[in-house]
């Protein structure tokens, strides 16, 4: 049991985690006035049967050796990842309280210095240029800002 | 007839010629580069022409799409790295190509098969899509629930790998679809409060963040990865008239099964090309250089992708159904216009949908042109690093995904759906399906909606109703075979590989 989890523990993680929100969202349609609980209901349930038969098929089903095992991400590479999402977080805040174009020329240039990009003035440039693009077309173009933010 | 000449004469125009150009432009650098697929391509430009009139938005979508699928060819025969999944069955024979030095001749080979693909499927879609749609007209919401069901199960569980996990990513796609405001009664559903989601979960935001934030964190899995290459000398593209005399057949048989797949729901482009391939070889004068340079395996994979995109674009223009994820991205683009795609757009719309026909002619013949003008220079764009393009469709995310509503809450419904994207492509589920659920889920729940009161009226139940009309019955019993059909074969295909002697090949 333990080994064919470990084949795929992430698949096996969404699978529960769609079970679950199935039954959640199943008994929440119950509350909704009239027909408005139907559709959602019936497509809760299924989401829940669904996530059940492949969950069965990865437990009970005969093991596919010859299917490719998803690679494994090693821990560096769950930083790497973790480290990305978190680059992107810090940018959409920026973005609502910084400004739109202001923070996306920052962003582009430190995202740009972590994944390797060399020269570093090589990036300065691209970051520039592509926020500078931005900003003349949907900026100027489009008339696009946010509001209640430090800069641009 | 008016209004073909009307929209043909507005699709002539020299600001909707620019924007074709431009499109074609764009297209093929999105197709080109690996890593960013046509979907990707389109999802990422449709926030861009929210501000531009529906004319030359769709003019515009609609040259990347054309653009974006033969841009693949690109990267996959100079440098064996397919642009876009469309592109993998070219890569076999054009790579070998570059490496005898007659790059340039497979990247000729590839552009004029494109055109040709593309401008016969332009034909197709010119006159059948009116057809279809005035046949359309005569469907009822029972037929119209099950045709969205049948669309569902064959994207789901043929256009995939795992059918299982294919309908499974259609059905939360669906789940997701029901969150906002019921349709009819107005309860609100899932929403935990938040207005911003009671019109549901938005589709620009959602299919942006669906394929290019997961895209985005997956390019950058790769970081130190890339390794320099160089381009190899194309010398002259122009094959000649001779060798495409030789390989008409091949040109409008590939063609003719491109449009025929694009029809199919989950069948795209990377399916066609395999199959214009096979039959190329099936019919080739020399069969035994397939796999290892044949012109004619080229031509036959490149007139079928490209032949897919105005086979794809009939059920969605008619029936409001995308049977693939490009067609997905294109119809959101359609839906931020105000143009609701289905058997009475060719009636309410014809002045935008003749216009946009007609512009995949001229956008098949611009990518051409492009491609025989200064396909040295764009074919350096290949050259462009993923530490460069990963932060950049992030950027153009965050921005699209803001300038559709200019609600910031936009943002982190994008990001939220890249981050379920990524999880899910990690999990080995399909995307696809999860765009097309939450697009096609309201279309079935308002129908159905409609069936029950229908049903309620004339004293019947649900399923007693859907069984009064013969075509629903053979809608239902098609949607039930396609599941059927995907499960039969995927266990055939198990035990074929549990009967397999081991051992080298």
């Amino acid at each position: 049991m333990l080994a064919r989890f470990r084949r795929n523990p992430l698949e096996t993680i969404v699978l529960v985690v769609l079970l679950v929100l199935g039954i959640a969202g199943w008994m929440m349609s119950q509350n909704f006035r009239g027909d408005a609980g139907t559709w959602p209901g019936v497509i809760m349930i299924m989401m829940s049967v669904g996530a059940l038969l492949v969950l069965g098929a990865q437990f009970l089903g005969p093991v596919d050796e010859t299917a490719e095992t998803p690679a494994a991400t090693e821990m560096s590479g769950k930083v790497r990842i973790a480290i990305n999402v978190a680059i992107l977080v810090v940018y959409i805040l920026a973005v609502t309280s910084v400004g739109l174009y202001a923070s996306t020329a920052i962003y582009l240039f430190g995202h740009m210095l972590y994944l390797g990009i060399r020269p570093v003035w090589l990036a300065i440039a691209t970051s520039v240029a592509v926020a500078a693009v931005l900003w003349m077309f949907f900026g100027y173009v489009l008339g696009i800002s946010i509001s209640n933010t430090l800069l641009f | 007839m008016t209004s073909l000449i009307d929209g043909l004469l507005i699709a002539l125009e020299p600001a909707n010629l620019l924007y074709a150009m431009a499109g074609a432009v764009l297209g093929i650098v999105f197709g080109s580069l690996p890593g960013v697929s046509a979907t990707l391509g389109i999802a990422l430009l449709v926030p861009l022409t929210f501000g531009f009139d529906p004319v030359p938005a769709l003019i515009f979508l609609g040259a990347v799409y054309c653009g974006a699928i033969y841009g693949g060819s690109i990267s996959a025969i100079l440098l064996n790295v397919p642009g876009t999944p469309a592109a993998v069955a070219t890569m076999i024979d054009g790579y070998e190509m570059t490496k005898q030095g007659r790059g340039g001749l497979a990247l000729g080979l590839a552009t004029i098969a494109s055109m040709i693909g593309g401008q016969v499927s332009a034909l197709v879609l010119l006159f059948a899509a009116p057809l279809v749609s005035a046949w359309a007209l005569e469907i009822r919401s029972a037929e119209f629930f099950w045709i969205v069901l049948f669309a569902m199960s064959t994207v789901g569980a043929i256009g995939t790998g795992s059918p299982l996990k294919g309908l499974l990513a259609a059905i939360v796609g669906l789940a997701i679809g029901t969150i906002g405001a019921h349709p009819l009664t107005g309860e609100v559903r899932y929403t935990f409060g938040e207005l911003a989601l009671y019109e549901g979960v938005p589709v620009v935001s959602a299919l942006v963040g669906l394929f290019s934030i997961s895209q985005v964190l997956a390019l950058a899995e790769g970081r130190g990865m890339e390794k320099q290459v160089e381009i190899p000398t194309v010398g002259r593209l122009w094959p000649g008239g001779a060798l495409l005399w030789r390989l008409k057949k091949h040109l409008a048989r590939s063609s003719l099964i491109g449009v025929f797949v694009g029809l199919i729901p989950g069948a795209g482009a990377d399916i066609a090309s395999f199959i214009g391939r096979s039959e190329a070889h099936r019919y080739a004068r020399e069969p035994k250089r397939f796999g290892h340079g044949s012109e004619e395996a080229i031509v036959g994979a490149e007139a079928a992708n490209n032949g897919v995109v105005g086979g794809s674009l009939i059920p969605m223009l008619t029936l409001g159904i995308p049977g693939n994820a490009v067609t997905a991205a294109l119809l959101g683009g359609l839906l931020i216009h105000g143009l609701i795609p289905g058997p009475t757009l060719f009636q309410q719309a014809p002045d935008v949908l003749y216009p946009f026909i007609f512009s995949l002619f001229i956008a098949n013949a611009m990518f051409a042109l492009i491609a025989f003008g200064a396909l040295r220079y764009i074919a350096k764009i290949v050259l462009v690093p993923q530490g460069v393009v990963a932060p950049v469709v992030a950027a153009l995310a965050v921005v699209g995904a803001y300038s559709f509503r200019s609600i910031p809450f936009d943002i982190w419904i994008m990001f939220a759906m890249g981050i379920f994207g990524y999880i899910l492509r990690r999990a080995d589920f399909p995307l696809a399906p999860i765009i097309l659920g939450l697009i096609l889920g309201p279309l079935a729940e308002s129908n159905l909606d409609r069936v029950q009161t229908l049903a309620g009226a004339a004293d019947l139940s649900v399923m007693g109703f859907f069984m009064q009309r013969w075509i629903t019955i053979i809608l239902m019993v098609l949607t039930v075979a396609t599941v059927a059909f995907s499960f039969w074969r995927d266990i055939r295909v198990r035990r074929v590989e549990d009967t397999r002697p081991e051992g080298p090949e």
